[in-house]
């Protein structure tokens, strides 16, 4: 059975810059996959796998955004770090429930994740766009990024 | 690739002990290297991170470090030679079959560099009193260098002192003034100093870079000849003629006569640093050129397998249909050319797995760690190798960023590190300015890195897996 994604990729959530947008794609892949998980009724090993992937790709994602903040001396830096934490924490807690069996992995849950990574691209992201851009970041890198390629080699 | 410590690496005096019939140091085990010297230590480091087996000692030219462990190796500098009491402390300290390395200041060739020394600065004293001391050496070497070029006096037939002159143009400020204003020094005979060595129970071995060895006799012989017996007349003539003005020297402590044959060679492992190796190669000093072809056999075999991976005499019997005495011939004349050197061990079969983190080994880490990225090079510990090998600062900074970070944050990383430090991205000795631009173009070498590079730098062991 063909089941339809939870969240899509679409041009409004670029946020222009191609690198960062094949990273909010992997974000959105791992959250796609844990809503197919849970209509296919997996079993809770491997959706503990793949909200722990979530949260290593979320660290590692804000990880990228700030470290580019700093480089291109970013104003909103601090805020949008705190932002970042915030996140973070949330999709931590989910995963330490869930990992405790003190909360059921629910469609509630998958609103709540999809709504929080569409306001994190939506909002958040796109106030430095602008920034980078302006600073001369390319809106898509030479050899097509570096972060699947890379990510491939070492999960592999 | 430079390699840093080849004079004094315990694998380099084992193989020199090994071509003249001597019995190497088993480095597969513990053993003891003592350094007799003042001054820089950060060779004697980085030869103890690259055997993490042995254990390396500074002891003061003073010989005032007592409970000494008996050596395996005792390198000497120098300074060490005024010292009266070395002869007794050699004899007390090295062991039965120890090696003793020892650099000095080598009549008759050293005179060249006191009379280069005298002359240029009784030149200095007549120019003008506006310039610097080391403005009027150069002054003074420029003219030197005028006189080779117009062949004019000692300088049109003395070898040595043109290329002298040529060395010293090429010094830097701290290094021309401590080659021209430094009087420590004493220069030495050979005999003398072999006759020192032989009351302390020393035989001489050889002498190094390794190809010294064949390359610059005047005496026409044979090689396995000039190897293997009459060492101590056959260098006789070579100090006579010899042009270096600093001799690096082995001895043993053994009684033993010297006898060549396979079993010496059995714990080295051979092989190459260059990617692709040259087929004809000419080695040259002074006066004269040698020249060596590879294309015939065995050498063209024994090539291809080398160039793979480092292998030892096993490994190659069992893939070339030759005797191993053969074997040792071809591997010493491709040793002598240059592209080619024992290693302390092959390369492992390193494969990347899951999860598998990078790190570097203590010294690696503190080295890269402490480092400004100033310079374009940055010199790190193989223990492959056993010896420290050069790296462009810039594949050095990725590789410490892919140990500290997920590798999509390794070129940011890179970035924020120079950013830190106020350097630039440099490519071709031109800095990039722009941020944008040097993370683009860090993108680009980390993918060349990760791609052509980092399997090269695992199998040296320079980086590893844990």
């Amino acid at each position: 059975m063909e089941i339809k994604p939870l969240v899509e990729w679409a041009d409004q959530l670029s946020v222009g810059i191609e690198e960062i947008d094949e990273q909010h794609k992997v974000l959105i892949k791992l959250i796609n996959n844990l809503y197919e998980a849970i209509i296919k009724k997996t079993d809770l090993h491997t959706v503990d796998n793949i909200l722990t992937e979530l949260v290593e790709y979320t660290v590692v994602h804000f990880a990228v955004e700030e470290s580019l903040m700093r480089i291109f001396d970013y104003a909103q830096y601090e805020e949008h770090k705190k932002h970042h934490q915030e996140l973070a924490a949330q999709v931590m807690d989910i995963r330490e429930k869930v990992k405790a069996r003190k909360t059921a992995v629910s469609m509630e849950l998958l609103n709540f994740l999809r709504s929080w990574l569409t306001n994190h691209i939506m909002i958040e992201d796109k106030h430095y766009t602008p920034c980078f851009l302006g600073k001369g970041v390319k809106s898509k890198w030479s050899k097509g990024g570096w972060t699947g390629k890379i990510w491939d080699f070492v999960k592999k | 690739m430079i390699l840093e410590n080849a004079l004094v690496s315990p694998i380099w005096l084992n193989y020199l002990a090994a071509i003249h019939g001597f019995s190497p140091v088993n480095l597969e085990s513990e053993f003891n290297y003592g350094n007799l010297a003042d001054g820089n230590i950060q060779p004697l480091q980085e030869l103890a991170a690259s055997y993490p087996q042995g254990q390396f000692i500074r002891i003061s030219p003073s010989l005032i470090l007592e409970n000494v462990p008996a050596l395996d190796f005792l390198a000497v500098s120098p300074q060490a030679l005024h010292n009266n009491n070395l002869e007794f402390y050699i004899k007390n300290t090295l062991k039965i079959n120890g090696l003793l390395w020892i650099a000095y200041p080598a009549l008759p060739a050293a005179w060249t560099l006191q009379w280069l020394k005298e002359w240029i600065i009784a030149y200095s004293k007549n120019l003008s009193p506006n310039l610097s001391t080391l403005e009027k050496w150069r002054e003074g070497l420029n003219y030197l260098q005028l006189c080779v070029e117009k062949k004019i006096g000692h300088l049109a037939t003395n070898v040595a002192l043109q290329a002298l002159v040529e060395t010293y143009l090429k010094y830097n400020d701290a290094q021309l003034s401590e080659a021209i204003s430094n009087t420590d020094w004493q220069m030495f005979h050979f005999s003398d100093i072999l006759s020192r060595f032989k009351l302390a129970g020393l035989q001489f071995v050889g002498t190094l870079p390794i190809s010294s060895n064949y390359a610059q006799t005047i005496v026409p012989i044979e090689l396995s000849a000039l190897t293997n017996t009459h060492r101590e007349c056959l260098e006789q003539h070579k100090v006579l003629w010899d042009t270096q003005c600093y001799r690096y020297e082995l001895y043993i402590k053994s009684s033993e006569t010297p006898c060549l044959n396979a079993k010496l060679f059995e714990k080295f492992y051979f092989g190459t640093l260059q990617p692709e190796c040259q087929l004809q190669i000419t080695i040259q000093n002074q006066q004269h050129q040698l020249q060596i072809n590879y294309i015939e056999e065995p050498y063209f075999s024994v090539i291809q397998q080398l160039v793979q991976y480092p292998h030892n005499l096993e490994m190659l019997t069992e893939k070339i249909n030759l005797k191993q005495s053969e074997l040792i011939e071809a591997i010493q004349l491709l040793v002598l050319g240059g592209e080619f050197r024992p290693f302390v061990k092959s390369f492992d079969e390193t494969t990347l797995q899951n999860n598998q983190q990078l790190r570097f080994s203590d010294y690696n880490y503190q080295k890269l760690h402490s480092h400004d990225w100033k310079y374009p090079k940055i010199v790190l510990a193989s223990p492959i190798l056993g010896d420290a090998v050069e790296l462009d600062s810039i594949d050095a900074l990725l590789l410490y960023c892919l140990t500290e970070t997920t590798p999509e944050q390794v070129p940011l990383l890179a970035l924020e590190v120079l950013k830190y430090h106020q350097q630039y991205l440099s490519i071709e000795n031109e800095a990039i300015i722009e941020q944008a631009m040097q993370l683009e173009v860090l993108v680009q070498l980390f993918d060349h890195l990760m791609e052509e590079k980092l399997h090269y730098w695992l199998a040296l062991k320079v980086i590893y897996f844990y």
